[in-house]
This record gives structure tokens, C-alpha cells and sequence, in this order.
């Protein structure tokens, strides 16, 4: 069993991937609460924007990590922009046409597009050679341990996200009417909620914390390797299981545990070696764990009467 | 169009160097490659493809045009399989080169020698040097990270060398022969295996150097977009200074040394089966005039080198064919396994086909190289010999002895490792 000491810098380091575990899972709770999507192309739009940006940045195979600089800095916002602007073009012309089917064709829909973004990033950036985004970051020392600025910052964004999100939703008519839509397509519509115009808000915001996450993932990641960055979504997805796609403040704990353990198993090693080993097994065993829990006591019916 | 191609190659030495453009049937050259997400060789049979795109502006094989096609085996046996069988039976190709795979040597092996084929690869698991049929341009991930724990050793490693790969079906042979070597010299050795591409690169490294120790040394196996994963995480960590690095050839590609910059000036010890990058000496310089040309992404790198290699030793073989058998499959791969004493500046000693009982390891001395802080890798011992610690080596070597295959000097010669090249 590896000591504290050496412990600290893998529970650095997983609070930072649980922080983006949270804000992704955030995004995918407010919108499937809104829009019923369960949004699996989270990672590829976010991988899209960093390519793009990555060659307006003058990025190429013989400049691997090109620097922003001067009017060039507006960069790390327009991808923000990017991702904004890709969730609002599927959630106002493609999503709709999924509207009236179950939750599963909805979100298969979205792998769709994944898959589709994917083909065009290998097929426009080849995958054989390195290629990472600069982020400003610097370091310092808590007790002898390296942390960075970007580790921070992205703990600090998440628990800024799940607080402002929070507040939104409870205290804005715009958030108002997502939770009317939440609770209630059909009724809201009657009642006159604009659904499709709030459905597109929701999309948008979460296109903009799909660039937001995005501007530090590949920080984070020391690369933005296509596979790694559009499939980032499924390890986040667990956080947002666990707070039964509900529950912000639970999506946000669930995901930094993920990051956590499934950090501070590397160093794991001699008859222990099999938990550094499978580590990435972290976010699949915790969300599975949270199911059979969360459904230890549902009532289950069977020809018409309740079983407990 | 023919006309500007013909101005766009004519002064390049490619084949018979002629500066007329290949035209009628051409002459399909095959090969299996891997290309996935983490495991992308592609960039190697590219370049084979560059170098026949030289060779068909300057007259071809005998007029004639070279073509290559290749199949992604996709990291699956069952695709691997059938690549190879369609393009020996669908496509008839008459010769197997260039080819960059996981699992082609492994599955494909038999059947290439039963079909009479003599293949030309860039070899990776250790059943592309233990085939009488396949010859590599390269000596594969084994041998050269071998060859990285000589020089991390020769640089005064100390307690423990930790060696680290993805895991691929065939990764467990990868650092196999380090492992031999650093034990022989009395040293604990461990191998550490992730699943690629690595998403914690900053957790792996933490984790590598921790089980190394103080003054230990780490070799990377890596591609160049994970290897480099590694090491940006090491120099944001501070970790450069707390253990020696080595790493297998992959990392000699101008783009990692780019991408490094200056904290790894002269810091890591990156073992290169091929000549320097910006070695001045004529085959070099035709790989990076080809590269210009005919290549739409310039970068250079070890990968580039064994396709272009490649490609050299199959235009040498089919340049000195009767050009009537150049479509009998037969007389074609005959020429290739009939290929030895083939001289290349990219190589510390002429190549061979061999079809050694054991397998043939004709690329069998390296170099170290290390980045220069800035944009390249440079030179830090000459060509030095990979230590025998297997048997396949040791047959080869006592083949090479034999004579006939190649020749006794290497031709970079500085003193080997440790003489501060």
C-alpha cells in the first residue's frame, strides 16, 4: 500500500479529471433533463473545436503545439464558440427529428454524429503524429507535491459550474421553464412554454461548457489524442448515473470520487498490481455499485401487483 | 500533368534516376498495416508510397510504374487474415513490402511461406524476426529498446530500470530482451504496460519514476503521440532530473523533438535503428528531397525512414530482374529473398534478406540519439552493435560472420556507447 506522500500527487491529479468528470456530467444531467438526450457526442463536438482551433492556431505536423498569441488569444474563446455553436446546430435542426422517440434512439442519435465527427477528424488530422493544445499553466508546491494552475482552475470551474447551474435553474424563468420540461414535455408546451426555444438554450449551454471543459482537457490530457478526448464522455457519464441524471451536487461528488480512485490506484503494484491494472474499470464499477444500490428497494410490478 | 511531373522529379536519384515518367501496367506491391487510434504506423508504407511516386518520375521499374496498396488489419487477427489473402489472391500483388503491423508477422507468417513470399516489413512483435519468410527494415520495439538499456546503462543507471509499453496482443515481447540485458548487468528491472492511448499520462509518469527510483532509469516503448504524453507530463512534474530515460525509436521524429523544446536538451537517450535525420550523406539527403516532393506532410521521422528503406531494397531487387518476369510473383520474391550486401547510409551496415532458419535481424546496430533542445535529434554515439542476448541475434550474427550477407564494419564507427559518440 503506497504511503500518503506518495499518494498526493495521484489525488491532485483526480480531483482535476473528477472536476471535469463533473462539469461534463453537469452538462449531460441539465440537458437530458431538459431535452430527455442523454448527449454521447459531449467528447467528440469538444474534440472537433480543439482541432479546429489547433489549426487556426498555425498548428501543424512540423509545429505540434503551435502558441496564441496576440489578436490569436481570442482563439481559446472561439472554441468555445465552436462547440457552442455545433450543440445548437444538432439541438435546433436534428434533435427535434428524434423528438418523439424513447430516450435510447434519442441518445443513439448523438453517437451518430459522434462517430461522424470522428470520421472527419481521421480523416483531416492524422492520428500518427503528436499534437497538443497550449494552455497558459504554471506550477507550485503543496508539501512537496507538483500542483499546476490548470489542475486548480478546473476544480475551481466545476464547483463555480454546479453552483451557478444550481442557481440558474431555480431562480431564472429560463431555468424555470427547463424544469417544467423536465417534469413535463407535453404540459409545459400547453401552457405555454416555449420548449423548442428552451430546448436550444439548453443545448447552447451545454455547448458552452463542452468548449469550457475543453480549453483544459487537453492541459490535462498533455495531448489531444482523437479516441481519448471524444470517449472522455463515458467515464463522465458515470458521475451523472450516480446522481440518477438528476442530482447536480451528486453528479459533482460522484465524479471527483471517480477521478480520485481511479488515480490513486497507479501506484498499486506487487499482489495490489491488479488494481493499477485495471483502473479505468473505476468509473464502470462505482455507476454499477450506485444502480444496484439506488434500486435495492424499488418496487417492482408484476401482473398488476407490487412486489417489494 | 505528366510534364510537371516529370520536372517535379527529374533530379532526384530514385530507381534509374532518369526523370522520365513511368507509364502501361504497373506493378502492385502490397502490405498489411495498423492503423488505429494509439497505434497509427501508417506514416511508414506513406512514405514507401512517396518513394515510388520518386521512382515512377524517373523511369520506373524498367518503364514501368510501381503501385502500393495496403489493408488496416485494424488490430483484429481475423482482418489481418483476410488482408493478406486479398491481396495475395484478389489482388495479386507480386511482392509483400512495406507493411507496419501488430499482428500481420503473427498471423499471416505461415501462410506468407507457403504462398512462396518473401516480405519486406516494418517489424514490431517478434514474429516478424523469427520467420524465414520476413525480413525487417528495422530490428522492432524489442531490439531497440534493447538497445535504449545499453545506453541507459553505459549513462550510469543505478538500482532499477522500469520499461513501459501499451498493451497490444503481442506487447509482453516488447521490453523482453531489456529485461534480459538489465538483469545480466545486475540491475532490478520491472515493465509496466498501460492500456493506449494513455488518458492519465500524468499518473503514469508519477508512478514510473516512483518505481524506478532516485538515480534508476525509465525506457518508453511508446508511439510518438503517447511517448511524448509522458515525458510533456514528466518536465510539468519536475521529474526529468530524478531518473535517466531511454526509449525504443519511435521518439527520433523531428515532430517529439519540436514538441519537447528545451528542458530535454540532451535528456533522454532514444535509440535509432536508422542514420540521423539530417545526415548529410546521399540516401539521407534523398529521403528528405522525397519527403519534400512527394510526401504532402513533411515531417521526418524513424517511421518515414523504414518505408523509404523499404522501398529502396525492392526497387533494387526488381531494377536487376529480366523486366519479362516482373509480373511472375515466383521470380519477384526470389529476386527480394536473393537481396544481400544492399548498402544505404540510412543503415550502420548493409542489408540482407537472409531467410535465416531462426529469423532474420539484418538491421542489427544503432545509434543513440538524443534532442538538441530545439528542433532535431542529434548524434550521441555512432553506430554501436545491439547486445546478443537471445538466440535468434546470436544465429544471425554467427551467419553474418559466415559471410556473404553483409559486411563486417559498421560504417559510423565512433567508439560505441559511453565514448561520447
Amino acid at each position: 500500500m503506497p504511503g500518503t506522500s506518495i499518494l498526493l500527487p495521484f489525488i491532485v491529479q483526480g480531483l482535476a479529471f473528477g472536476a471535469m468528470y463533473a462539469v461534463t456530467g453537469t452538462s449531460i444531467v441539465v440537458l437530458y433533463r431538459t431535452t430527455g438526450v442523454v448527449n454521447l457526442a459531449f467528447g467528440a463536438i469538444g474534440s472537433m473545436g480543439v482541432h479546429i482551433v489547433w489549426s487556426l492556431m498555425g498548428g501543424s505536423l512540423i509545429l505540434p503545439e503551435p502558441r496564441a498569441s496576440g489578436f490569436t488569444i481570442l482563439l481559446y474563446p472561439a472554441l468555445v464558440g465552436v462547440c457552442a455553436l455545433i450543440f445548437l446546430i444538432y439541438g435546433w435542426f436534428l434533435a427535434p427529428l428524434l423528438d418523439r422517440r424513447d430516450a435510447l434512439a434519442k441518445s443513439l442519435g448523438t453517437v451518430a454524429l459522434a462517430l461522424f465527427l470522428m470520421g472527419i477528424m481521421k480523416e483531416r488530422w492524422d492520428t500518427s503524429k503528436p499534437r497538443s493544445m497550449h494552455f497558459p499553466n504554471s506550477t507550485f508546491k503543496i508539501g512537496g507535491t507538483v500542483v499546476t494552475t490548470t489542475q486548480v482552475l478546473a476544480l475551481l470551474f466545476a464547483l463555480a459550474v454546479v453552483i451557478v447551474v444550481g442557481i440558474y435553474l431555480k431562480r431564472t424563468e429560463t431555468g424555470t421553464a427547463m424544469r417544467a420540461i423536465a417534469n413535463n414535455r407535453e404540459t409545459s408546451g400547453l401552457l405555454g412554454v416555449p420548449v423548442r426555444r428552451v430546448e436550444a438554450m439548453a443545448w447552447f449551454g451545454a455547448g458552452i461548457l463542452c468548449g469550457c471543459v475543453f480549453l483544459l482537457l487537453p492541459s490535462l490530457f498533455k495531448s489531444m489524442d482523437q479516441a481519448t478526448l471524444t470517449w472522455f464522455v463515458i467515464p463522465a457519464l458515470a458521475g451523472a448515473i450516480v446522481g440518477q441524471l438528476r442530482s447536480l451536487w451528486i453528479t459533482f461528488g460522484a465524479s471527483l470520487l471517480i477521478g480520485v480512485v481511479e488515480s490513486v490506484l497507479t501506484p498499486f503494484h506487487g499482489n495490489l498490481q491488479f488494481l493499477a491494472t485495471y483502473r479505468r474499470l473505476t468509473p464502470v464499477v462505482i455507476s454499477v455499485v450506485a444502480i444496484l444500490w439506488i434500486a435495492r428497494r424499488r418496487t417492482v410490478v408484476l401482473a398488476g401487483r407490487e412486489m417489494s | 500533368m505528366a510534364d510537371d511531373e516529370m520536372v517535379e522529379g527529374e533530379h532526384l536519384d530514385c530507381g534509374l534516376g532518369n526523370g522520365q515518367q513511368a507509364t502501361g501496367e504497373p506493378i502492385v506491391i502490397g502490405n498489411v498495416t495498423t492503423s488505429v487510434p494509439g497505434i497509427d504506423f501508417s506514416t511508414g508504407p506513406l512514405m514507401m508510397k512517396a518513394f515510388f511516386d520518386c521512382v515512377n518520375a524517373n523511369g520506373g521499374i524498367h518503364g514501368r510504374p510501381l503501385e502500393m496498396v495496403w489493408e488496416n488489419d485494424n488490430l483484429d487477427p481475423a482482418d489481418a487474415a483476410a488482408a493478406a489473402r486479398k491481396l495475395v489472391e484478389t489482388d495479386q500483388v507480386v511482392a509483400l513490402a512495406g507493411g507496419f503491423s501488430i499482428l500481420d508477422c503473427p498471423v499471416n507468417a505461415g501462410y506468407y511461406e507457403e504462398q512462396g513470399y518473401k516480405v519486406i516489413v516494418s517489424g514490431v512483435p517478434a514474429e516478424c524476426f523469427s520467420s524465414p519468410s520476413i525480413a525487417a527494415t528495422n530490428m522492432g520495439p524489442a531490439y531497440s529498446a534493447l538497445g535504449a538499456a545499453q545506453a541507459v546503462i553505459a549513462k550510469g543507471a543505478t538500482g532499477k530500470i522500469v520499461t513501459t509499453t501499451g498493451i497490444t496482443p503481442t506487447s509482453h515481447y516488447y521490453n523482453s530482451l531489456a529485461g534480459i540485458f538489465i538483469q545480466q548487468h545486475g540491475l532490478e528491472w520491472e515493465d509496466v504496460q498501460h492500456e493506449v492511448p494513455l488518458a492519465d499520462a500524468t499518473s503514469i509518469v508519477l508512478d514510473l519514476v516512483n518505481r524506478a527510483g532516485d538515480g534508476g532509469g525509465v525506457i518508453l516503448n511508446y508511439t510518438p503521440p503517447e511517448g511524448l504524453k509522458i515525458l510533456k507530463a514528466a518536465e510539468e512534474q519536475g521529474l526529468i532530473d530524478r531518473v535517466l530515460w531511454g526509449s525504443s525509436t519511435p521518439l527520433n521524429d523531428s515532430s517529439v523533438a519540436v514538441a519537447l523544446g528545451p528542458a530535454w536538451e540532451g535528456k533522454i537517450n532514444i535509440n535509432a535503428e536508422f542514420s540521423l535525420l539530417d545526415d548529410p550523406r546521399d540516401d539521407v539527403e534523398l529521403y528528405r528531397q522525397v519527403t519534400a516532393q512527394f510526401n504532402p506532410d513533411p515531417t521526418l521521422g524513424s517511421f518515414q525512414q523504414m518505408g523509404f528503406v523499404a522501398g529502396q531494397i525492392l526497387t533494387h531487387a526488381l531494377l536487376g530482374m529480366d523486366p519479362a518476369e516482373l509480373d511472375d510473383p515466383v521470380a519477384v520474391n526470389a529476386a527480394i529473398g536473393a537481396v544481400a550486401n544492399f548498402e544505404s547510409d540510412h543503415l550502420c551496415k548493409p542489408w540482407y534478406f537472409g531467410s535465416l532458419a531462426l529469423g532474420n535481424v539484418p538491421n542489427n546496430w544503432d545509434y543513440n540519439v538524443v534532442p538538441n533542445g530545439v528542433d532535431r535529434m542529434v548524434d550521441d554515439s555512432g553506430c554501436f552493435e545491439i547486445a546478443e542476448v537471445d538466440p535468434i541475434l546470436i544465429a544471425v550474427r554467427d551467419a553474418e560472420r559466415a559471410g556473404g550477407l553483409t559486411s563486417d564494419e559498421s560504417n559510423n564507427w565512433k567508439g560505441g556507447l559511453g565514448s561520447g559518440g
